[in-house]
């Protein structure tokens, strides 16, 4: 097809504005779905994208639109709005030539618009915002619109304004994409360039590669090289997704599809690699994009011990289809073989350990997470640490540092006050400010990630009504004094319970921790001590009392089956235990170190 | 229902005698009692008189299922003596028709339902032990439990009973009492010992939901009597009961030699029995079914021919040994090892070899080539073993 009838575009947007449900407005109008087939969200078709009602992982299809007689080809990206899937972003970003940008009218503009705004930007791309939602009663179309002004510097008057609930403005959006977004401009004849921008496991097909070709063309039978890795396949499937799979012979210059070569793991898949023709390769591959980054870490054991193959496979069946999650066997003193998985996020770690659990039947018990550190010893060397455990005896170390993010907090403006105080309860430097409109300002501050990684997000919630949304960006690693806190359960140091802390909440933290594990252990046999401590430094104890009774005494006639069911009962919401010495330490204690905020007792 | 899996492999389900133990609910009480959720309602004698009947009913659906000669029956509650003495009479005539013996044959009684004719019979019907709702001495502890009788009616049930010949009586007696302490437990153990009893059960109070009492200790009228307290009644109980002459047999159980009570021992085996009656337990054939505790539900359901109302489940494989385990625990002599591996053709300390080495090496599970058992001191604590052990099999 002539590139002229063509356009890729994305739909990205901060969470819940309505890029998915836009997504099913387009395949309907465009009839490539029959209002029969129609249903909420139906590219979010993994089990968990519908339970949670959010997407996870960016999606490609394909649809022919007809505009003034004319039939176009729209390729269309939804895209995840989670901070935690920023790389599906920006992965999709670099397929496309345009993007709708969509603003919920009653929200207005949030933190990840700005995000992914910029995003758009820096790739070059044209931005269409989309003012959407319009037909809710708190919708201020309007206003938002000036919003989006302010911050794309584009006339208020180029908003779309949509409803993907009523299917009101859908068409201007369509219109706008066609007339506002570019064709693509590849060479048709110069040498085969595709760049592959995402990649999932089929248990039929194997690989799919999904691949937007910017030059030249590819053909069913081709062979062809990946750049990066420079493996040599042979196509034997092309086609796109429509959204249900329509083969094709050849995709060329310009065209988004699927790429079907007989690649046995997604691993020898690498997204953002190149793929050009075998014999006639191209000079230079396309830019690609950097690795995702994995910001949180946290080890997984299987619950029992011997379901550590089970485990295993699980997490290599989850990474078929998810390449941002990493993870390496490990042997912990206290909790035996387990794996160091590295996740984009918590909710992407939740994600994780959700699907191995459900889809593969393991049972997990997972450490508390932790953002990953540098530390630089005395030797000169700097190395990476991703768990507490792992760290060096202190005498080796010359200083230790931690990650530290840019964070874009978009806050009413009468609530700066409160949020200014937590971000400096957080080690937070500020930046700067800029006003979004009169009454919302957008708050640029450093922090330490390991700050903002748990329960931030809800106290910048509640700091702001619920108004306060947040970004954030990996800037770089900086030394702080930061110390290792050690737990001790019954005298022996628990090197899952270990984290890195600043030195100056260090105790406050490690009295709250024990004060917590106190309540997640059950009482045993005997009376368990629980102490934290920095080096040789106990700085607070806590005592778990042994148990003093616990017997069913009088008999329930021979109504055996109750009486099993009350002590099965016991254990109860333990499940996932963890036997460390003669402590049986369930899941929730584990991620009692998470719990920073909150009094004591 | 059964699982499917029990269908298809039935050998494992195996092996079943045929129950030689017949436990028969009356769901009926004079008054209720402040701490009790056993099913039973306060007697209404229309409604007994339909229950003796459905209960025939039900027994002669049944009794093909019980092996002869019984080894014991129980006719337990509620309150057996709650009902109209000639009600009493049919159900007590019921169990002896249909068998050739009772091997040993027990009624509970409550101290404040007997009198002579009750007692006649009682020893007219072949009854050979009889099990007295005593539980205190205490007359302030009585009341609290909110019993129809004082401490003088259990004497007085003691020298009924005894002096018509039935040697084989034992008392229940409650420790844990709100306002209780230790001197008045040990003068509830000194009058109970002293009438000459050959069987002597003491269960800890249990503050069950939904009973006055619960609610009484939620709203803050009553206290809990503090743990240490408790083990303190429990030591005390099994020291005292020793000194009398009464062995130590199972957690809450005491017997002159040759006394223990060999319907219970059923239940602690994992053997078979047959229960009647709303709320009453049968395991038969490898399945638990537990009558739904619904006295008019099971009347409707047994007048009109059908099975009574009930829940069931069947435990096969690792669940039926963890089963097994849980309630020969409770006996002080505890698990044989020979016996159980025949029975299941596993070694107890393999196949629960994570618990039992754990709790082992802490002094709390005693083994020796012969038996696995709880040491003493882990008897009143029991259930934290009990709980891990079961916890095993569900991994
Ligand atoms: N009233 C109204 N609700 C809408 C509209 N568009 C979307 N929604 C609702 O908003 C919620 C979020 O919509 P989604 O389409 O899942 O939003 P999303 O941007 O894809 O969300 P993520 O993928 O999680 O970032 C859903 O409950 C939709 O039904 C609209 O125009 N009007
Ligand atoms: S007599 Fe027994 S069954 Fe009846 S209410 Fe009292 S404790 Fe419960
Ligand atoms: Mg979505």
């Amino acid at each position: 097809m002539d590139q002229k009838y063509i356009r890729n575009f994305s739909i990205i947007a901060h969470i819940d504005h309505g890029k998915s449900t836009l997504a099913d407005r387009v395949l309907l109008t465009s009839g490539a779905i029959t209002l029969r087939e129609f249903r909420d969200q139906l590219l979010d078709d993994m089990d968990l994208e519908r339970e949670r009602g959010i997407t996870i992982k960016a999606s490609a299809v394909t649809v022919e639109y007809k505009l003034d007689g004319r039939t176009y080809m729209l390729n269309m990206i939804d895209t995840p709005g989670h901070v935690d899937f920023h790389y599906e972003v920006s992965r999709a970003l670099a397929a496309c030539d345009g993007a709708l940008l969509v603003v919920d009218a009653a929200q207005g503009v949030e933190a990840q618009t700005v995000a992914n705004a910029h995003l758009a930007r820096k790739s070059k791309l044209d931005l269409v915002p989309v003012v959407n939602k319009i037909d809710l009663p708190a919708a201020r179309p309007e206003d938002t619109a000036m919003e989006v002004e302010a911050l794309m510097h584009t006339p208020a008057e180029d908003c779309i304004f949509t409803s993907a609930k009523t299917g009101a403005g859908i068409d201007d959006m369509m219109r706008a994409v066609i007339e506002r977004l570019p064709a693509p401009r590849g060479n048709p004849d110069a040498h085969t360039k595709a760049l592959i921008f995402d990649s999932k496991y089929d248990d039929y097909r194997g690989v799919v590669v999904y691949i937007r070709v910017f030059d030249g063309r590819v053909n069913v039978g081709d062979k062809i090289r990946m750049m990066g890795t420079q493996e040599v396949y042979q196509v034997t499937e092309l086609g796109k997704f429509m959204p249900r799979a329509v083969q094709a012979d050849s995709l060329s210059a310009g065209e988004v599809g699927f790429l079907i070569a007989n690649i046995r793991t997604v691993k020898s898949v690498h997204v953002g690699d190149t793929i050009t023709l075998f014999g006639k390769e191209a000079p230079d591959p396309l830019p690609g994009y950097r690795p995702p980054q994995q910001m949180v870490f946290c080890d997984l054991y299987p619950g029992p011990t011997t379901q550590f193959p089970e485990l295993r496979d699980a997490l290599e069946k989850v990474q078929l289809n998810d390449a941002a999650l990493t993870f390496q066997p490990i042997n912990s003193d206290a909790l035996g073989f387990g794996f160091r998985c590295g996740f984009l996020g918590m909710l992407h770690m939740e994600i994780v350990q959700e699907r191995a659990e459900r889809e593969h039947g393991v049972e997990v018990v997972q450490t508390a997470p932790t953002v990953p550190y540098q530390v630089l010893k005395k030797d000169g060397k700097v190395i990476e640490v991703d768990s507490a455990g792992d760290l060096p005896d202190p005498n080796y170390v010359e200083e230790i540092r931690e990650p530290i993010v840019r964070v874009d907090l978009i806050v009413p403006t009468d609530s700066i006050g409160p949020v200014m105080q937590l971000a400096e309860e957080r080690r937070a430097s500020y930046q700067h400010q800029e006003h979004l409109s009169a009454d919302r300002v957008i708050l640029t501050y450093e922090f330490p990630l390991a700050e903002i990684i748990y329960d931030f997000y809800d106290k910048l919630k509640s700091a702001t009504r619920g108004y306060g949304t947040m970004d954030y960006e990996m800037i770089g690693f900086r030394a702080d004094s930061l110390v290792k806190l050690d737990i001790l359960v019954n005298n022996n140091k628990v090197d899952a319970l270990s984290v890195i802390v600043h030195r100056d909440t260090a105790e406050r933290r490690g009295r709250r921790l024990i004060q917590r594990l106190r309540k997640e252990i059950s009482r045993h046999l005997f009376e368990i001590p629980l102490q934290a401590a920095i080096g040789s430094k106990v700085i607070a104890r806590e005592t778990i009392k042994a148990v003093g009774k616990n017997v069913t005494a009088k008999c329930y006639g021979g109504d055996i089956t109750r009486k099993r069911k009350l002590l099965e009962k016991q254990k109860e919401g333990k499940k996932r235990m963890k036997m460390v010495g003669n402590v049986e330490i369930p899941q929730k204690a584990f991620m009692a170190v998470l719990e920073v905020g909150g009094d004591e007792e | 229902m059964c699982p499917d899996s029990c269908k298809k492999k039935p050998a494992e389900v195996l092996p079943a005698p045929a129950a030689a133990a017949l436990y028969v609910h009356v769901p009926f009480c004079r008054a209720k009692c402040r701490y009790c959720d056993f099913y039973s309602l306060v007697a209404e004698p229309s409604l007994a008189r339909r229950y003796v009947r459905a209960l025939r009913r039900e027994w002669a659906r049944h009794r093909e299922r019980l092996a002869r000669p019984l080894t014991s029956t129980f006719v337990g509650g509620g309150t057996p003596s709650a009902i109209p003495i000639e009600l009493l009479d049919d159900l007590l005539a019921l169990t002896g028709e249909l068998c050739d013996t009772h091997g040993e044959f027990t009624v509970e009684i409550n101290p404040g339902t007997v009198d002579a004719s009750l007692a006649d019979l009682l020893v007219r019907r072949g009854v050979n032990r009889v099990s007295i709702g005593a539980q205190s001495f205490d007359p302030g502890e009585l009341r609290l439990l909110g019993r129809i009788h004082d401490a003088g009616q259990t004497g007085s049930t003691v020298r009924l009973v005894r002096d018509r010949g039935i040697e084989n009586f034992g008392l229940d007696l409650i420790y844990g009492i709100p306002g209780q302490d230790v001197s008045s437990w040990r003068r509830t153990l000194g009058q109970a010992l002293d009438l000459g009893i050959a069987h002597l059960s003491c269960y800890a109070l249990s503050f069950e939901p939904g009973t006055p009492l619960e609610d009484d200790l939620r709203a803050g009228r009553v206290r809990e009597v503090d743990e240490s307290v408790q083990r303190e009644c429990y030591e005390l109980a099994i020291d005292l009961a020793r000194q009398a002459g009464l062995e130590h047999y199972e957690i809450s159980n005491f017997a002159r030699p040759g006394r223990q009570c060999v319907h219970n021992l059923t239940y602690w085996h994992n053997r078979p029995y047959l229960g009647l009656g709303p709320g009453a337990a049968s395991y038969l054939d490898g399945q638990r079914r537990t009558n739904v505790p619904d006295l008019a539900a099971y009347l409707a359901a047994v007048e009109a021919g059908l099975s009574p109302p009930a829940t069931d489940e069947c435990l096969v494989g690792k669940r039926h040994q963890a089963e097994t385990l849980m309630l020969e625990l409770r006996l002080i002599e505890g698990v044989d090892r020979r016996a159980f591996a025949s029975r299941f053709g596993v070694d107890v300390v393999e196949a629960f070899s994570s618990t039992i080495s754990r709790y082992a090496a802490q002094g709390a599970v005693v083994v020796t080539p012969d038996r696995v058992r709880l040491s003493r001191r882990a008897l009143f604590v029991a259930d934290t073993i009990l709980a891990d052990l079961l916890a095993e099999v569900s991994l």
